[in-house]
């Protein structure tokens, strides 16, 4: 780090229209946090703000269109007639859907035995990512595509998912139904009052965070 | 595929369930798949059972400690906890011992299909049986909708393939819809493609990537089906062949190094570029020493270092024609310098192995190696290690 911030001093020292002033001020914007080898460096969050969908009570339409009215959550694997489907189907991962799935082999194989031919490509090769930077793919790369989930069945597999985390911390010891219930209301608070959150019982970003349990999209 | 030792508790028989710690449930669990989590300690053991107990579906224990699976009323698999990983796709069989489907660390992944074939072929690594075994192409679905991450790449064998009929599609548009980025290949000898019912319910509109890897063993009729072992095999392969083109279908061709087609490889290889110029890829094989190879040894058995001339002829006649010749299951010790760069590391990593005499070699990286099975087979040559300065 030392090595790169002398050579851009340097380098800005060196142009030409650069006062006095802002060579003396570039230093300042040169220093970045030393990241040292040992240094704890920063990664992209498990979930950010925008992938999470029900961080706090919302008051819209698809509230309303509860259809699981049997209460709980239906397992239906070959959901394609059977649930109502209001929205596209969504790749399994805490990225914008605009992006490619990545497939992560373990290798990086120059072929296999069952080598696609040479006009078709392989769909991208997962590069380990640096970890002095922003990881740039979500923490769970080319997870496969599931049947499409309403609003509410998405909503349900979070609060189940929630739920399973804080069970297995050991303190919630209620029924993992996907409801959000007085007890596991109370679980949650307990939860962010010890990690230092607001204690709010709701399923805020930083709370999903700080359980290790991505949002469900 | 692999099978490790286990005893199965209140498991019944072909459950498929994905491998996933304690700790990745949170992240990873949804309703409609089985879960095989390890545990080794009791307060991972209590902690498995509340949330069992507590309406989380699809739990099953999987523990090397016998008082920890006698203290549990959840299906139990003990194994131990070194034969599987996390990630891993399992299944209970029929019997003792459980099946690994897919491991997510492998290089290569293969869905067995159907052990039921139409051909006998000299050398078959994997001898048909005639039992109905529908059940693997649910088997199969249900893999797909376990497997986590998708794979690049994704083969499905058998026997035949083509034997599940109009199933067969069914099963490659599960994966796709789950998998849309994988490139899925079927191995397949392509003579079912005659019937053209089946061939327009297969390949009218597939919409997931598919490419169709074809054996074929000779360029005219007698050739190839001696080496099948089947009457009228060549033509029908032929058939099948023009119908896939005809579905614009991606073609690669797999030719397996025995003596009869070692033979003529030249001349085989000459053929495909005349007369099927559509194919993308044609792949020259070592023989796999096991199965009905081992019963027809006199045939099977070559040594691929004499074999070099008629190698090197098949892959100039290949290449000059603008197909891409991939040599597989060949150590480059047995290959001239020339067609080294033409190896892949091609045999799947369960089966794969190296031998004492390939310490210090230095092309270990880029070599496919051995088959395991070679211990109870043969060796594809005298292996000998090679030197970076000459590599010679």
């Amino acid at each position: 780090m030392k090595r790169f911030k002398a050579s851009l001093m340097v380098f800005l020292s060196g142009l030409p229209f650069l006062t006095g002033k802002a060579a003396a001020a570039a230093p300042d914007r040169v220093e970045a946090e030393p990241t040292g080898p040992l240094d704890p460096v920063s990664l992209r969050p498990l979930n950010l703000p925008s992938d999470n969908l029900f961080a706090a009570h919302r008051s819209h339409s698809s509230h309303r269109s509860h259809r699981s009215s049997s209460g709980g959550y239906r397992p239906s694997p070959d959901q394609q007639q059977s649930a109502p489907t209001q929205d596209a189907p969504y790749p399994q991962q805490a990225v914008p859907p605009a992006r490619q799935p990545v497939p992560v082999p373990s290798r990086p194989a120059p072929s296999a035995p069952s080598a696609p031919a040479s006009g078709l490509a392989a769909p991208g090769t997962a590069q380990p990512t640096d970890p002095g930077r922003a990881a740039p793919v979500s923490p769970t790369p080319g997870s496969q595509r599931s049947p499409t989930l309403t609003i509410s069945e998405r909503r349900t597999l979070q609060i189940m998912r929630v739920q399973i985390a804080l069970s297995s911390l050991g303190i919630y010891s209620g029924q993992i139904d996907g409801v959000l219930g007085n007890a596991t209301k109370e679980a949650l608070r307990r939860f962010q009052t010890v990690k230092g959150l607001e204690a709010n019982g709701l399923m805020t970003t930083e709370t999903l965070n700080a359980l290790a349990v991505p949002a469900v999209q | 595929m692999r099978r490790v030792p286990a005893l199965c508790r209140q498991v019944s028989a072909q459950t498929v369930m994905r491998v996933a710690s304690l700790a990745e449930l949170p992240s990873q669990w949804v309703p409609e798949l089985a879960w095989l989590v390890p545990v080794e300690k009791i307060d991972e053991l209590c902690a498995l059972e509340r949330l069992a107990h507590t309406g989380l579906a699809g739990m099953f224990v999987c523990t090397s400690n016998e008082m920890l699976a006698g203290a549990t009323s959840l299906p139990t698999i003990v194994a131990s906890a070194k034969t599987i990983e996390s990630g891993d796709v399992v299944a209970t069989g029929l019997g003792v011992g459980l099946q690994i489907l897919y491991r997510e660390s492998d290089a290569h992944h293969t869905v067995f299909l159907t052990n039921r074939c139409n051909s006998y072929c000299l050398m078959c690594s994997q001898p048909p049986t005639s039992h109905d075994d529908a059940w693997l192409i649910d088997q199969a679905k249900q893999l797909a909708a376990h497997i986590r991450h998708s794979p690049a790449v994704l083969g499905f064998t058998g026997g035949e393939p083509l034997l599940l009929g109009k199933r067969l599609r069914e099963v490659l548009e599960t994966f796709g819809a789950r998998h849309p980025s994988t490139q899925f290949e079927v191995l397949t000898n392509g003579r079912l493609f005659s019937d053209k019912t089946l061939a327009h319910q297969l390949l009218h509109r597939l919409s997931p990537n598919v490419c169709w890897a074809v054996p074929l063993y000779g360029h005219a009729d007698f050739l190839h089906d001696y080496v099948v072992q089947s009457e009228g095999a060549f033509d029908e392969t032929i058939g099948g062949l023009l119908t896939l083109r005809a579905f614009a279908q991606p073609i690669q061709l797999r030719v397996v190094l025995i003596e009869p087609t070692l033979r003529i490889l030249p001349e085989l290889c000459a053929f495909i570029t005349r007369n099927l110029p559509f194919v993308r890829e044609v792949a020259l094989m070592g023989c796999e020493p096991i199965g009905f190879a081992l019963a027809n040894r006199n045939v099977c058995e070559v040594d691929i270092r004499n074999w070099a001339d008629e190698l090197s002829q098949g892959v100039n006649h290949l290449s000059s024609a603008g197909m891409r010749p991939v040599l597989m299951n060949l150590p480059s010790c047995a290959l001239p310098m020339h067609l080294r760069p033409f190896a892949h590391r091609s045999i799947s990593d369960w089966k794969q192995a190296y031998t004492p005499e390939c310490g210090g070699c230095e092309a270990q990286k880029d070599c496919c190696g051995l088959f395991a099975s070679h211990k109870r087979g043969w060796r594809p040559t005298i292996l000998r290690p090679l030197r970076e300065v000459t590599r010679t």
